[in-house]
């Protein structure tokens, strides 16, 4: 399978200044992964809030200046490169955001938001312009007519159809779906997801879906990535992960997942204390101040990236 | 049967300038003695209200219009603003979704704790402030002499909604009314939260109405399921039957949007099932079933008129048209 996006040894440090700026630390959001996104695949990438899913998304997309590291779009790289030397390549990396009430300018119109998308498609006519916009609005789900309206006049699914028209205006091969459900009624969320597989089909495109929620991204990924306080812990097909995980986090997390049905009660495990904060990460292995499999080694040497065979890799020293 | 809390034909309407929202439209409701019943909807459904109501603390201009909430023998809403606040906070408690917003920042999580303790029991300052630390102790949070001390913004997000729940429970309350506990936690400290709510009030023999969209926590936590749709209840039953048996048209639908990872070797082909349209406005609900506009088996007659109570197996009920 052909490798789109390639991330080899991400970081992303976010200083934060201390009293009277006497010391500066950081908040290590990324702090060394390495990711390949194949060309048609969604990869689904899980954490709980601040272990930095969103945070790769934005730096894939360089909407964040990396700290260290490489990312590669087909081979090129575009770690350092100027915003200019970026444009080219912006129509082909869309995303679409969490929250489609305040992602979406509202002083601008559909058609506005939607054209904004376009503006380095160089090349493109007015009138080509305003045939893509309308034929875009109808493939999500939007009435043409309602191109002159203003966001606040659209429910929370439309706003999403909105968001998702303006991602994918510009036919792009790659988008972030940056938690594009998690402002949704469940009702409506299965409408959106059913859309996002459409539009994979038809425009052939890659996903990296960033979500909290284990239920959705098992059902919309080829693959997932399991990220815990800055470092990718797991990865592996999504069979695999579901039914073989193999990093006590993943186990936990997917136990700790409630299941709309009664037959199955499942063993859960219920880990103790709350997430470390990313100033001052633990030594060793991150997770083994709340892991239940903790051994002597964990709080010392920090766990190496393994496969483990068949495209499952994990880190932890239990492998 | 133990009934704590019967709430008939309640009806609260808010009074707008753009015209009424009938948020809560009829709603009845029973509660079991240390059961858990889980009241699910979509956002605007009048799940929050519902709750609301049962303590009369609905904003303005939101007016209770009709029904009779009944606590054990006593309708709540014949009952003075001096009565109805020897029962908030003492015999019916509430937890709220962001715990950031409901304890008050200027003061510290002891303070709160024991303001709560002095206002309805005769106990020194002392006393309460013992009781005070034994309860966050059986909320497991660490240290709860320092604790005490803290102000909430030095806790964690699941530390703090472990001490909203030890503030709701620390008069053994009847009644817990959860309003969406978990919704602003991670999924693993979701799990925490909920097992030491329920463990709690277990021991005190505590009802708990427990709001959510969530029907996967409904499905784990809750004996008895009410399902909201615009103001008004579609399908209601034991959670037994709701998840395996649910008959109505909507409940199904819900159900079945939802994917769940028995589904992970699905065929490519195969996709997630959608319910057609949106959420009708509370101004402007369908006449007849509210839910017809939407229903894949909706008839001539659901549009014109409401459709009454079926009976489907003890316990098990829903207003729908095909069953009639």
């Amino acid at each position: 399978m052909e490798t789109l996006i390639k991330v080899e040894n991400l970081k992303k440090y976010f200083p934060v200044k201390g009293f009277l700026k006497l010391h500066r630390e950081s908040v290590r959001a990324v702090d060394g992964i390495e990711l390949d996104i194949y060309q048609g695949e969604t990869l689904g990438l899980v954490g709980e809030s601040g272990s930095g899913k969103s945070t790769i998304g934005r730096c894939i997309l360089r909407l964040l200046d990396p700290t260290e590291g490489q990312i590669r779009f087909r081979g090129q790289d575009i770690t350092r490169m100027s915003q200019k030397g970026l444009r080219p390549l912006r129509k082909k990396m869309q995303v679409i955001f969490q929250d489609p009430y305040s992602s979406l300018n509202p002083r601008m119109t559909v058609s506005e938001i939607i054209g904004d998308g376009l503006k380095w498609n160089i090349g493109m006519g007015p009138n080509e312009k305003r045939d893509r916009i309308l034929d875009t609005m109808r493939r999500v789900g939007l009435r043409p007519e309602q191109s002159n309206r203003y966001p606040h006049e659209f429910s929370g699914g439309q706003r999403q159809r909105i968001g998702i028209a303006r991602a994918i205006a510009p036919n792009p091969e790659f988008v972030v779906a940056d938690e594009p459900l998690s402002a949704l009624d469940v009702s409506i969320q299965a409408q959106v997801v059913n859309l996002l597989e459409e539009l994979k089909e038809e425009f052939r495109l890659s996903y990296l879906f960033i979500s909290h929620d284990l239920s959705v991204v098992e059902y919309i990924s080829d693959r997932i990535a399991v990220m815990y306080l800055g470092k990718i812990v797991e990865l592996a097909e999504k069979e695999e992960l579901y039914y073989n995980p193999k990093h006590p986090y993943t186990t936990s997390l997917l136990s700790a997942v409630p299941l709309p049905q009664i037959r199955k009660k499942r063993e859960r495990i219920i880990l103790k204390g709350d997430i470390p904060s990313p100033l001052h990460p633990p030594h060793g292995c991150r997770f083994h101040t709340r892991c239940f499999r903790s051994m002597e080694v964990c709080s010392q040497a920090d766990p190496s990236w393994k496969d483990i065979g068949g495209g499952h890799y994990t880190a932890c020293h239990l492998y | 049967m133990d009934i704590v809390l019967n709430i008939k034909d309640l009806k609260t309407f808010f009074f707008t300038r753009e015209g009424v929202a009938k948020a809560v439209n009829g709603v009845n409701l029973c509660l079991e003695r240390s059961k858990i019943l889980g009241l699910v909807g979509e956002s605007g459904c009048g799940k929050s209200v519902t709750a609301l109501s049962i303590l009369r603390i609905v904003p303005h201009p939101g007016k209770i219009v009709s029904g009779e909430i009944f606590l054990n023998d006593v309708d709540l809403l014949k009952l003075s603003m001096e009565e109805m606040r020897q029962i908030r906070g003492n015999r019916i408690s509430m937890i709220f979704q962001e715990p950031m917003v409901s304890l008050n920042p200027a003061f510290t999580i002891g303070n709160q704790l024991i303001e709560a303790l002095r206002v309805h029991r005769r106990v020194t300052k002392a006393e309460a402030r013992n009781l005070a630390i034994e309860m966050l102790r059986m909320v497991e949070i660490p240290a709860p002499e320092r604790r005490i001390k803290e102000f909430p913004h030095q806790l964690s997000g699941g530390m703090r909604q472990r001490a909203m729940i030890a503030e709701a429970l620390l008069l053994k309350p009847e009644i817990l009314i959860a309003d969406e506990p978990t919704t602003a936690l991670d999924v693993t400290i979701q799990a925490q939260v909920l097992d030491i709510m329920y463990r709690l009030t277990q021991e005190m023999k505590t009802a708990i109405i427990l709001i959510t969209h969530n029907l996967g926590l409904v499905a784990e936590w809750a004996q008895y399921v009410v399902v909201l749709y615009a103001s008004k209840v579609m399908e209601e039953g034991p959670v037994e039957a709701i998840f395996e048996n649910a008959k109505h048209p909507y409940t199904q639908g819900l159900l079945r949007s939802i994917p769940t990872p028995t589904q992970g070797r699905r065929q490519n082909s195969e996709k997630l099932h959608e319910i057609k349209g949106v959420v009708p406005s509370l101004y402007d609900v369908p006449r007849g079933c509210t839910f017809h506009p939407r229903c894949l088996s909706c008839k001539a007659i659901c549009s014109q008129e409401e459709p009454p109570w079926v009976t489907i197996s003890p316990g098990h009920r829903l207003a729908c048209w095909l069953f009639v």
